[in-house]
């Protein structure tokens, strides 16, 4: 990832990481691999960037964590979408898109 | 494969948070790194590659740590968006409460057993309280009830007489008073007649004023209230309200009944409205017989309004204007009065006129009474608290284990402080909810049960007082105890709650048997008290009235409707009515009388002794009845002196009386009254009225109440007024219950204009007269009664944990020679001694209790060394009874089990 992506992605993060939520709850791991595999490797979290990012939403209570115990599994934490967390993914969803539009326009521009 | 956790441990600064969060992020960060671990080796790399990977998760641990810590330790309000609101405090209570309800499914007996406790005791509780509370407490439910108030005139020489007041009076407070904004007046319950297509019946009826709906906020149930151009005295007018069962019960609907004609004593009239369900004027005494009103008529219907100032016969109410207190009127007609008595000194001298708030009346003499229960409710809901205290406790003790294990491992006190207070708020809701359900069932019981003459009894209903206090209940009883004992568990040193001994746990039983000698003291008043109250009930029922019980039955008639029969005839009615009743077989004797004992029927006059005027403040009050010969022989009550009038008496139409016992010993001290003269009446009124001899004297008669001392009486011939509704008092061979139904028959057959109404054995009043007393009696038994369970369990409870707490120190001394009856005995003495402490701890208050109860006991002192001796023996009877069973569990410890157990 390129250095210069590093400040507009902590925004970015919380937003990805809603996103990735928004099907069905996942555990940390999955998280960062499904951003990675979905961006095709443009966007990459290592655990010291993810984490923080994923705590800050827990303690927003934009996503929920619980520990899952599986049979004969140790015990993972998954995160879930929170009934607040699904509307904040609307609404910054909604603001990244016009923001996409807004630079596209401007970078698009042609002097005549 | 690398320790990942330990990796991560060393690595990770401490983080301000609790331990068991720090844990977590342990955890799940050593995850993270295993998972890189892994994903590398399956891509092919070597392990030390693979954990080169995973170790370039984090490069700056110091940096992670200030990342994520602001997150831990508390979380962020989140910034406002579009008016969402987060509730962590609320995932957090369910959190909390889904794990109470798994450590309560954990121990399913110890649930159960606190839940129906709880259960149990806010049912009961709850429905005595809403019957004590709206019976005694309970504000009136009419709209400003503060501003009803009832105004009296008092005899000031009397002291228990009826607070009746004249018409004349009443009119002229009304149209004098400033303070007193509208007045109505009520008559006592008058037996009316009224014709209908069946037949005839009568019904309960009262004379009432027209302002007195509007006064008391009253709604008819259809049509309308009486309108005061229907109320002016001089100008009667027919017209009727009935009561709401009535039209049910005649007209099919209370809509329906409105505007039909009505015959009333023989005189037409309109139904103008219904009165709503279970109508009763609250300062109506309720008689042994009573019923609900069917009818009410306007006062100006009754003659007795246009009758002398000196009658008096209302019970007057009213409503103050906005902004008077009830201490402004009650001085204002205070000097009323004084005028009428200035201005009518012959009728009004001596009389005070005052006013009380309305729900003093309607309540009265029960409150006492009421307040005992709520009192007894109170003492048993704390014994139940303190049992269920000792239990919680118990069960802290027997998880202090876990929970230390807990704390060791990094949860946060205050956690499991709230975890353990919501599992008991948790059994506080289960045992609420089904409280409240057992309320409801038990009050419609108790209801059912209650005296009819229980005041206010119609409106008894579960409430919101009710309900606040169901609430809390069971706050008190289910979760406050459990706030110090789980207060007391988290103090203690964790090593000694591992090791399941030690002093800290010795505390904690110091404080339990605290609790039992609190329980059996309680126990004690609550059992003191019930024990004064069955023993007054005995003494009740042990008076002897001074007339017959058994073999007695009571008929009221009424001859002819309108009671307008020429005086012959009533004679020749009555004969023939005590003709066709003798012929009924296993009827003894007949005789009538115009007003029977215990259905509070009451007339009052003034005596008057030739020769003997009365002095100034002296009201010479007399109880004044009319009876035929017969009726003294039936009715059983004996001739002390001289002789009953008879028919040559009759013939020549002398005017006789007999005085009772009371009215010839107090009038007549030390000599006989037979042959005295006397007259009824105010001096001043009847002053050539003709001298009436007394002829003999007969005995006292409880007629108020069995409990209620004789007062003068006077009885006077009917030959001189014949009766226009006499009450037949028949004597029977057997049991007159069911030949009840046969003598009324042969009453009626008498006559096709004689009706018969309250026919009832004197069996049958004399349960009623007691049953006021009676149903205290068995509540607050009833309540000692559970209470005595609650604290034998208790102390059971207790004993059995001391014994478990001293396995080893009995098996010492077993293995040293005691044998096991000293054992037992030892383990009985520390229950003992411990009973003793409780009951003279109870002792002290059950002293003040038994005085406060005065004024419910009759015949026996409040400090009543039976009741209080057998309440002692009964107590400790039970303690130690609860002792036995731990006291024979010990003594079958085996030494060297015990000697081997830690």
């Amino acid at each position: 990832m390129r250095p210069e992506h590093v400040q507009a992605r902590k925004g970015l993060a919380e937003m990805l990481i809603l996103s990735v939520l928004e099907g069905r709850d996942r555990h940390g791991y999955e998280i960062a691999r499904l951003i990675e595999q979905r961006s095709a490797g443009v966007l990459e979290y290592h655990t010291a960037s993810l984490y923080p990012v994923l705590y800050r939403l827990e303690a927003r209570g934009w996503i929920r964590g619980k520990w899952v115990e599986k049979p004969n599994e140790r015990r993972r934490r998954f995160y879930a979408l929170t009934a607040l967390g699904r509307q904040i993914l609307k609404e910054q969803r909604e603001s990244w898109a016009e923001l996409a539009t807004a630079i596209t326009r401007v970078t698009e521009f042609r002097n005549a | 494969m690398p320790d990942w956790k330990r990796y991560v441990r060393d690595r990770l600064p401490e983080l301000r948070t609790r331990p068991e969060r720090e844990a977590e992020v342990i955890e799940e960060i050593a995850q993270q790194l295993e998972a890189a671990y892994d994903s590398a080796i399956k891509r092919g790399a070597t392990p030390e590659e693979a954990a080169l990977a995973a170790q370039r998760e984090v490069d700056d641990w110091r940096r992670f740590a200030g990342d994520i810590e602001p997150s831990l330790r508390r979380p962020e309000p989140a910034p406002a968006i579009g008016g969402a609101s987060r509730t962590p405090l609320l995932d957090q209570l369910a959190q909390d409460l889904r794990f109470a309800a798994r450590m309560l499914a954990r121990s399913p007996g110890f649930a159960l057993f606190a839940a129906g406790i709880t259960a149990a005791g806010i049912g009961i509780s709850t429905a005595v309280f809403s019957l004590a509370w709206t019976v005694a407490l309970r504000p009136l439910p009419y709209p400003e009830p503060e501003r009803l108030v009832a105004i009296d005139t008092v005899n000031s020489g009397i002291a228990d007489a009826e607070p009746f007041t004249s018409a004349p009076d009443m009119a002229d407070l009304a149209k004098s008073s400033r303070t007193v904004e509208s007045m109505a007046g009520v008559s006592p319950v008058w037996n009316l007649n009224v014709r209908n297509n069946e037949g005839g019946e009568m019904l309960e009826s009262l004379f009432i004023s027209a302002t007195l709906l509007p006064i008391l906020g009253i709604q008819p149930a259809a049509g309308r209230v009486f309108r005061t151009d229907e109320d002016i005295w001089g100008k009667p007018v027919l017209v009727v309200m009935l009561g709401y069962e009535y039209a049910q019960r005649r007209f099919g609907g209370a809509v329906q009944a409105v505007g039909k004609p009505i015959v009333i004593e023989g005189r037409s009239g309109n139904i103008v409205g219904v009165l709503p369900p279970g109508f009763r004027y609250v300062g109506n005494k309720p008689d042994a017989s009573f019923g609900t009103i069917d009818l009410v008529v306007p006062l100006a219907v009754n003659p007795l309004v246009s009758s002398r100032r000196s009658l008096r016969f209302l019970q007057v109410a009213g409503r103050l204007r906005p902004g008077v207190t009830p201490e402004q009127a009650r001085a204002e007609l205070a000097g009323l009065g004084r005028n009428l008595a200035q201005a009518y000194p012959d009728t009004n001298k001596g009389f005070d006129v005052s006013a009380v708030p309305l729900t003093e009346r309607a309540v009265g003499k029960v409150r006492k009474a009421m307040l005992l229960l709520l009192a007894a409710i109170g003492v048993v809901l704390l014994i139940a608290c303190a049992n269920l205290a000792n239990a919680l406790l118990a069960r802290m003790t027997a998880r202090g284990q876990e929970m230390s294990v807990r704390v060791a491992l990094g949860a946060s006190s205050s956690r499991i402080f709230r975890q353990i207070v919501t599992e008991s708020a948790l059994l506080a809701i289960i045992g609420g909810a089904a409280g409240w359900g057992l309320a409801h069932a038990l009050l419609r019981t108790l209801i059912t049960l209650s005296p009819a003459a229980l005041p206010r009894r119609n409106e008894i209903s579960l409430d919101a007082a009710a309900v606040v206090f169901a609430i809390a209940a069971a706050f008190i009883a289910a979760v406050a105890p459990s706030i110090p004992a789980a207060i007391a568990l988290l103090r203690r040193d964790p090593v000694s709650n591992l090791r399941g001994r030690g002093a800290a746990s010795n505390r904690g039983a110091s404080f339990r048997k605290a609790l039992v000698i609190a329980e059996v003291g309680l126990g004690l008043v609550l059992f003191t008290a019930a024990g004064l109250l069955v023993r007054s009930f005995i003494a009740v029922l042990d008076v002897n009235p001074g007339y017959r019980v058994h073999g007695l039955a009571t008929i009221s008639t009424q001859l002819g409707a309108g009671g307008n029969k020429p005086p012959q005839e009533r004679v020749a009615m009555l004969r023939r009515i005590e003709e066709q009743v003798r012929r009924v077989p296993g009827v003894v004797n007949v005789g009538a009388v115009s007003r029977l004992p215990l259905m509070n029927m009451t007339l009052s006059s003034w005596l008057n002794i030739e020769g003997r005027p009365a002095r100034e403040d002296e009201k010479r009050d007399v109880e004044y009845r009319r009876a035929n010969a017969g009726y003294f022989p039936a009715m059983g009550i004996a001739l002390r002196e001289g002789r009953i009038w008879n028919d040559s008496d009759a013939q020549r139409q002398a005017n006789l009386a007999l005085v009772n016992e009371t009215l010839a010993r107090k009038y007549f001290p030390g000599e006989s009254p037979v042959g005295k003269r006397i007259r009824f009446g105010e001096p001043s009124a009847v002053p050539n009225a003709p001298w009436t001899e007394i002829a003999g004297v007969v005995a006292d008669i409880r007629h108020f109440n069995l409990d209620v001392e004789p007062t003068p009486e006077v009885y006077v011939p009917d030959y001189l007024v014949p009766f226009n509704a006499p009450i037949l008092v028949i004597q029977t061979a057997g049991d007159p219950k069911p030949m009840l139904r046969e003598l009324q028959a042969a009453v009626r057959s008498a006559g096709s204009d004689i009706s018969t109404y309250k026919a009832y054995s004197m069996e049958q009043l004399v349960s009623r007269a007691t049953a006021g007393r009676r149903f205290v009696m068995s509540i607050v038994a009833t309540f000692a009664g559970l209470a005595l369970l609650l604290v034998a369990f208790g102390v059971y409870g207790v004993m059995a944990q001391s014994v478990g707490q001293r396995v080893q120190e009995i098996g010492v001394r077993m293995a040293v020679g005691a044998s096991r009856r000293e054992i037992v005995s030892m383990v009985l003495r520390d229950g003992g001694r411990l009973a003793l402490a409780g009951a003279l701890a109870g002792l002290a208050l059950s002293l003040v209790m038994a005085r406060a109860m005065k004024s419910l006991l009759f015949s026996i002192r409040p400090i009543d060394p039976a009741s209080f001796a057998i309440g002692l023996a009964v107590l400790l009877a039970a303690a130690t009874l609860a002792c036995l069973i731990p006291a024979w569990r010990a003594a079958r410890t085996d030494p060297i089990t015990a000697l081997r157990a830690d």
